[in-house]
């Protein structure tokens, strides 16, 4: 494996590694999930809507888990029992419409987006939402975007638009949704339902890293609002940094060739216990041969390394 | 960069998958299995067993 390239520009570290598949495969899952919750239940109304395509969970610092299911929040105790549920479908208090995001900050603080009603909610370590305030032309946050201080990063567009090149504003909130100070400025490629590439931020301890799949890089950022790093990949062929490992997609293209009818409309619906149910936009692209880009998500391994994975 | 992470997904019957995120050596997956039914999945992260050696996405230059 080539070694990285790493100078220094007016403060800036940027290291250039070599190409993505040119790494040695270095890490493995366990056979066996530590933790699993969902499946079929004895009713129905109890299981996770898989439909909605934003489940998604965090575990607390206690054990517990948290679930985000459209208009619901599950807990589950770290034995992955169920204790609680959080909300119903609505506008009112403790009510949502379309979660599609969550994280954790201090003292086991959920910050979840309920996109439909705009609004952001902050719910308590027991489950009860304290406060929930309006999204405004806030344009995401993602499941990795709180910090561990109480605030959270977010994505703000500069303008409107829908330019190429428009630009953005990574802007770090306090938990009543006031401004603590502006990250840094980055660039929003514009989502695209074939790649699938969108910004993506992570944190760890007061460091904020910006992945632009789009460009194939992830911009470091200080907290309080300095570029600190920047991390490339030469990568030939498919710029795009993807969810799928290569071993998934080889996977996925096996199962894709068994299937002789592949065009948009071959897999539509499924059935399951008699019932048919609908599968995601983005698994129905794959079972149909299409190669989609997932937006990447980052495993950070030290103060200064992240792993993307493909 | 220091190596990859290979996702052999290890469960049988298992419809479709997708990484959510990651933890401290730990990967967030959720998946459908066979019934058609959500699962959030925690893997724990290990070594793999010796480093393999790069292979190419089918597909891809």
């Amino acid at each position: 494996m080539q070694s990285p390239i790493i100078r220094d520009s007016a403060g800036v570290r940027i290291i250039e590694n070599g190409a993505r598949m040119d790494a040695p495969i270095r890490f493995a899952l366990g056979a066996r999930p530590a933790f699993e919750v969902g499946g079929l239940e004895d009713s129905e109304s109890t299981e996770f809507n898989h439909t909605a395509g934003y489940l998604n969970g965090v575990r607390l610092s206690d054990g517990r888990f948290a679930v985000i299911d459209v208009n619901r929040i599950h807990y589950f105790d770290s034995r992955a029992r169920r204790i609680r549920v959080v909300g119903r479908n609505g506008s009112g208090p403790e009510e949502f419409r379309y979660l599609t995001a969550l994280c954790r900050t201090t003292g086991d603080t959920l910050v979840v987006v309920d996109s439909h009603n705009g609004r952001l909610a902050i719910i308590d370590s027991k489950g009860n939402v304290s406060r929930t305030f309006p999204t405004g032309d806030t344009r995401s946050l993602g499941s990795g975007s709180c910090l561990g201080d109480g605030s959270m990063v977010v994505v703000r567009p500069i303008g409107g638009g829908i330019a190429r090149d428009r630009r953005g504003r990574l802007m770090r909130l306090r938990l009543d949704g006031t401004t603590a100070n502006v990250i840094g400025e980055v660039i929003l490629h514009p989502v695209s339902l074939v790649t699938q590439v969108v910004p993506h931020v992570a944190t760890f301890r007061q460091k904020v890293f910006f992945g632009d799949g789009a460009a194939g890089q992830v911009l470091v950022f200080n907290a309080t609002g300095s570029l600190s790093g920047i991390i490339r990949t030469r990568t030939e062929g498919s710029r795009f940094l993807t969810q799928t490992s290569t071993s998934a997609y080889g996977e996925l293209t096996s199962r894709v060739l068994e299937r002789p009818a592949l065009s948009l409309e071959c897999v539509q619906k499924r059935q399951r216990n008699g019932r048919p149910f609908a599968v995601s936009l983005s698994t129905r692209m794959a079972d149909c041969g299409f190669r989609t880009m997932n937006h990447h998500a980052a495993r950070i391994i030290g103060p200064l390394s992240i792993q993307t994975a493909e | 960069m220091i190596g990859r992470l290979r996702i052999e997904f290890p469960l049988r019957g298992t419809l479709t998958f997708q990484v959510m995120g990651f933890g401290s050596s730990e990967v967030l997956i959720r998946r459908l299995d066979a019934d058609g039914a959500a699962h959030l999945s925690i893997f724990p992260v290990l070594p793999a067993s010796s480093p393999a050696k790069p292979s190419p996405i089918p597909g891809s230059r």
